[in-house]
């Protein structure tokens, strides 16, 4: 499992496109696996590409919208540990 | 009828200057003009023809081209285009709303591999193309892909095709280079021998994959008018307005032979270009029955499209180039 304090980034391998700003798509080209990021996963994946921890994100978003930080922590981790599954992530070692 | 297809050259601009491309399909700025395009849908289909394929240069390039779609598609014409994806993500929304007219875009893929496709096409070309077929999968975008063999890609046609199937494309067609001075100095092209060798492979490949694995005309046969052009199932505008015999026989630049020009729409109706196309064509059928039947066919004759690049005068240039394998071929 991943902790909220370390550094997840997108793996070199994946291409996204990002449709009209609302959503993305997600492919692996090594395993040639397509996924998609509704315009929730799209912000999370803009901001580990932009350097933030999940505990980052997490506060981000809880006080960007309604919902109570440990919900923001929850769905942070849920996804990125998803995204780490399927090797669209890295964890970095720092 | 059968179905009739025009292959419209809409631009000879192109984004990218790829190695195996033709010079005046990447390095001009000529745009088809969009009364003659008028002119064309207006007239075409008392002909037969139902279908248009848009190629380039780069397509999507032409500074029209949403309106352009727009008009095909309220004049009935079902159309496709084929294009190297570098601009999809701007355009693919203009498409949508004529999705029930659209049959396909065809996707230039060159490489399994990034680095082999990059290495053709130039640097990102390769995730560009990738971009693009992600949007065809989530948005219900029907694609195929086309790759020229070339000594670069060769050894790839197996992961090639694997990779077609895996990103969802509906087939992968593979066909041989048309030879420009390029191909020839930075040994791109492959011999006749070698040319055969990737037939049999891509042959093969056919049994092995689930989606239709197939040879753009040009392959060796003894068939002497095997594709769509010969035939008079295809004609090919270019983006002067000229109709042409085959969109292979365009782009060779002005000093070669310019046989294959029927007519040009800004001079002449279509159906009277059309009708001097059809007086070349049966003078090409008739003088290839010919040389055939007097057995002056050389082996690489059988190569059809080699074939009409020598009978329309644009490979003797070739010529010049004595340790090409193809050189000692021109006649």
């Amino acid at each position: 499992m991943i902790q909220l304090n370390q550094h997840v980034t997108p793996d070199h391998e994946v291409v996204i496109t990002e449709l009209e700003g609302k959503e993305a798509v997600l492919l692996h080209l090594g395993t040639k696996m397509y996924f998609t990021l509704n315009e929730t996963g799209l912000y999370i994946w803009q901001m580990l590409n932009d350097g933030l921890t999940p505990e980052e994100i997490s506060n981000r978003i809880s006080g960007e919208f309604d919902i109570t930080p440990e919900k923001a922590k929850e769905s942070v981790l849920t996804l990125v540990n998803e995204l780490i599954l399927e090797k669209l992530v890295k964890v970095e070692d720092r | 009828m059968n179905h009739r297809e025009m292959l419209i050259e809409l631009t000879n601009r192109c984004n990218l200057s790829c190695h195996h491309c033709l010079d005046r399909r990447h390095s001009g700025d000529g745009d088809l003009n969009i009364e003659i395009f008028e002119r064309i849908l207006q007239n075409a289909r008392e002909h037969g023809f139902d279908h248009i394929s848009f190629t380039g240069g780069e397509p999507t390039l032409h500074p029209r081209f949403t309106e352009l779609l727009t008009m095909v598609s309220e004049a009935g014409y079902d159309f496709g285009f084929v294009t190297n994806g570098w601009n999809f993500t701007r355009i693919y929304e203009k498409l949508l709303p004529h999705s029930n007219k659209l049959t396909g875009i065809t996707f230039s893929l060159d490489g399994a591999r990034e680095g082999t496709h990059d290495r053709l096409r130039g640097r990102d070309s390769y995730r560009r193309v990738m971009q693009a077929v992600s949007i065809c999968v989530i948005k219900g975008i029907p694609f195929t892909f086309n790759t020229a063999i070339t000594s670069h890609n060769r050894g790839e046609l197996y992961e090639i095709a694997g990779l077609a199937m895996k990103l969802g494309s509906r087939g992968i067609r593979f066909g041989h280079l048309i030879s420009t001075p390029r191909i020839v100095f930075e040994n791109m092209d492959i011999s006749p021998v070698d040319r055969r060798q990737t037939e049999i492979i891509t042959c093969q490949l056919q049994k092995t994959f689930s989606i239709p694995v197939s040879m753009a005309p040009g392959y060796y046969t003894t068939e002497l008018f095997p594709c769509a052009p010969l035939k008079m199932q295809e004609i090919n505008i270019n983006w002067r307005g000229n109709i042409t015999m085959c969109c292979n026989l365009s782009g060779h630049g002005e000093d070669v032979g310019n046989d294959d020009i029927a007519g040009n729409l800004s001079e002449m109706s279509f159906s009277e270009a059309y009708g001097r196309l059809i007086h070349i064509n049966r003078k090409f059928q008739k003088d290839k029955c010919a040389l055939h039947d007097k057995g002056n066919f050389k082996d690489s004759d059988y190569f059809p499209c080699w074939y009409c690049l020598n009978y329309f005068r644009k490979v003797a240039w070739l010529s010049n180039y004595p340790e090409n394998p193809w050189s000692s071929l021109v006649w």
